[in-house]
């Protein structure tokens, strides 16, 4: 799986603790989700896309698509 | 205020922990039963103290920066971790039982049981440690 997380964080000037904290998650949580590593529930990928103002699948990209 | 009285919680379940731990080695001490198992035990409580301590002082600092103590992503590490603990252990268990067996049959005196318990419960609970500690590390397969 893929994100543009950073991408977008990066247009927002926002950090990952700063992420972290507006969708009440820790910081390794954003990292792992940004590097690939944890596929994050229907939820919360909802609520990072919402901070973003972007959608889920913009957000993120399966190896498949 | 959910993450404050899980952490108050917490201190709460350490805290009895080491009354009912420190009275159990005050009260082996004056019958003097076994002196060897009290200071293992002693020094096991001051190591539970420590570890509780270190962790209590992380724990109080992350609730004044508001990161939440657990999140989807740590629950299902430790969800991972305890499953895989659960089944590693039945198979060192059923293993140690045959270990147990061929000593029964050949005469040779082992450990009684109440130790071998603490033993699978000890292994068990670094197993899951270690295993918390891997996947926290390099991420829970999806």
């Amino acid at each position: 799986m893929k994100t543009r997380i950073k991408e977008l964080r990066a247009r927002y000037d926002m950090t990952q603790d700063d992420l972290a904290k507006k969708i009440g998650v820790r910081r390794e949580t954003i990292l792992f989700i940004e590097n690939g590593k944890y596929i994050p529930s229907l939820k919360l990928a909802h609520d990072i896309a919402k901070v973003l103002k972007t959608t889920m699948d913009e957000l993120f990209m399966f190896e498949k698509d | 205020m959910e993450e404050e009285a899980r952490f108050w919680r917490f201190v709460g379940i350490v805290v009895t922990i080491l009354v009912v731990g420190a009275l159990f080695v005050i009260v082996s001490l004056n019958a003097s039963v076994d002196n060897w198992a009290t200071l293992m035990s002693a020094a096991i409580l001051v190591s539970m103290a420590v570890i509780a301590l270190v962790v209590a002082r992380k724990k109080r600092k992350e609730l004044r920066n508001g990161i939440p103590s657990e999140d989807e992503r740590s629950r299902s590490i430790r969800m991972r971790a305890g499953y895989l603990a659960f089944y590693i252990n039945l198979y060192f268990i059923l293993g140690m039982s045959f270990v147990h067996g061929i000593l029964e049959d050949n005469q040779v005196s082992s450990l009684p049981t109440s130790e071998w318990l603490m033993i699978y419960v000890a292994a068990m609970g670094s197993i899951f440690l270690v295993l918390n500690a891997y996947f926290s590390r390099k991420g829970v397969p999806g």
